[in-house]
């Protein structure tokens, strides 16, 4: 039998909502990482020593 | 410093990467929202799937990456491949963390409850703790050299793991869907749903490489700053 | 490998597993703990259960099993936490033993405790629940030693490297969960097909498979474990 096709939109909104976010999110964290080293790169000495980082 | 300019072009090639991942991956949302069929049976929540089964290839392929990535470095102690596990591991985490919260969401119209302890949703539990486990052992031990060999055992070990679960998900009657891509004989998805997922696959693919590549270089970076500053 | 160096590699192992026994023994400390636990995970099932919903056969095996994992995991966590005090293990690493026989020692110990917990909560969990065990005991007995038998193989790898950590108590059930999941619920299957008795050829199966986790990591762990204790 064949399913209301617009009935439990809701779940597949949620997942691709949560996707979009997980991804955009990661992507966002590693842009800032990236920048943030790529600035203080520029002035010598400010950098404080790091272990692996974190994410 | 040359190599740390050349570890900063490399995260920002890594980006870019990211960047055309994501922008496929709105592609995706398109084609399977617009131009993919709904499907009969489970209705709208069906169209999880090209996110859900992509998300776990992706994690899986992490996995294995993380488990390559662990031998090769207890054999050759290259310091790089220890760096390399650890940017696979931290990618296959989000994956994961996207198949755990999919998985349910299609579940619950689907079958009716938001878990299920089937052998397939267990291994994704399975594979989301071995990816937790790695990062919290390597953030509770402080040598380098330690780490690198502790994490690559646990990354060994847990690769040595998966074949076992997959075992189980022959042994339990599941609910949850019967492979119907990979069958031996030819798949059973409708062409214009196999496009989508297969698009997908690539999507993610994209999104993995990017990821990895960015924090390996982004690591890098960090190694050679620490470096400089007479560690 | 002449013969000389195997009967050398077994004599220490036995040496290593002898004096990790007879610590314990002298201390008891982990050994009450996890007994103290065991009996104390089957008091609150007995109690927790609501006798007109769940029947205790259904429960029976799955009880059973998760006693026996938490108590095991307990001594576990006690075993490497006695060398960590001592400082006994640097001992140890500077006599010229192989780590093979070292590794092989830690284990056939791991295995004398949690053997010992399991021996004890056995019967109290017949008695607790009233279970028929009849012709089964000798299956029961012979699926418990081969599902500890893995789990205890990778227990004593991971217990090695968390005792260096911080939260080694969390860290090492963290790791150890996702390879508890096979072995434990393939013995649960085994163990209600046994209690409820069926015929043995239902149960070879699983038989079988617990088998074979046994040797791939039982070998795995003898191979990484040297990676571990490098200097």
């Amino acid at each position: 039998m064949d399913v209301d096709p617009g009935a439990n939109a809701g779940y597949m909104v949620a997942a691709y909502v949560v996707t979009a976010v997980i991804v955009a999110g990661y992507a966002l964290v590693l842009w800032r990482r990236v920048r943030k080293g790529s600035q203080e790169a520029r002035e010598p000495g400010s950098q404080g020593t790091t272990g692996s980082p974190a994410l | 410093m040359p190599d740390l300019h050349a570890a900063r072009r490399a995260a920002s090639r890594g980006l870019i990467l990211i960047a055309v991942g994501l922008a496929g991956l709105a592609g995706i949302y398109i084609l399977a929202l617009r131009f993919t069929p709904v499907e009969r049976f489970q209705g709208l929540p069906q169209k999880i799937f090209y996110i859900h089964v992509p998300a776990a290839w992706s994690a899986l392929v992490a996995f294995s990456l993380v488990g390559i990535a662990s031998a090769l470095y207890l054999w050759l102690r290259d310091p790089r491949l220890d760096l390399f596990a650890e940017s696979a591991a931290a990618a296959g985490l989000v994956f994961s963390v996207i198949m755990l919260t999919t998985g349910p969401l299609w579940g619950k119209p689907v079958w009716g409850t938001w878990w299920e302890w089937d052998a397939r949703l267990t291994f994704t539990l399975i594979l989301f703790f071995l990816f937790l486990g790695y990062r919290a052992l390597r953030s509770a031990l402080v040598d380098p050299l330690e780490r690198a060999r502790f994490s690559a055992v646990v990354g060994i070990l847990g690769f040595v793991l998966v074949p076992f679960v997959h075992l189980t998900v022959y042994l339990f009657r599941t609910v949850h869907p019967q492979p119907i891509v990979l069958k031996p004989s030819e798949p059973s998805l409708p062409w214009e749903m196999l496009r989508t997922l297969l698009a997908s696959v690539g999507v993610f693919t994209v999104l993995l490489i990017g990821f990895v590549a960015t924090r390996y270089a982004l690591g890098k970076m960090e190694q050679i700053k620490g470096a400089d500053d007479g560690r | 490998m002449g013969r000389a160096s195997v009967g050398e590699f077994f004599r220490v192992a036995l040496a290593v597993a002898a004096k990790d026994i007879r610590v314990e023994h002298r201390s008891r400390t982990a050994l009450v703990a996890a007994l103290a636990f065991a009996v104390l995970t089957l008091v609150i099932f007995n109690f927790a259960r609501d006798a007109a919903s769940l029947s205790r056969d259904a429960m029976a095996p799955s009880v059973l099993w998760i006693t026996f994992a938490f108590s095991g995991v307990v001594a576990l966590n006690r075993s490497f936490a006695l060398e960590r005090e001592n400082a006994a293990l640097d001992g140890l690493l500077m006599a010229p033993v192989s780590r093979g026989a070292l590794f092989l020692g830690k284990y056939l110990a791991n295995l004398a405790f949690v053997f010992a917990v399991e021996a004890v909560a056995l019967p109290l969990f017949v008695l607790f629940f009233g279970v028929d065990i009849g012709g089964a005991v000798g299956g029961v007995i012979g699926v418990t030693v081969l599902a500890t038998a893995g789990f205890v193989a990778v227990g004593t790898i991971f217990a090695a490297m968390t005792v260096r950590t911080r939260l080694a108590e969390l860290m090492l059930p963290l790791l150890l969960l996702p390879f508890m999941l096979p072995p434990v619920t393939w013995a649960v299957q085994a163990t209600a097909r046994l209690l409820s008795g069926r015929p043995a050829g239902e149960i070879a199966g699983w038989i079988r498979l617990l088998g074979l986790y046994d040797l791939v990591f039982v070998t795995a762990c003898l191979l990484v474990f040297p990676s571990l204790m490098d200097e």
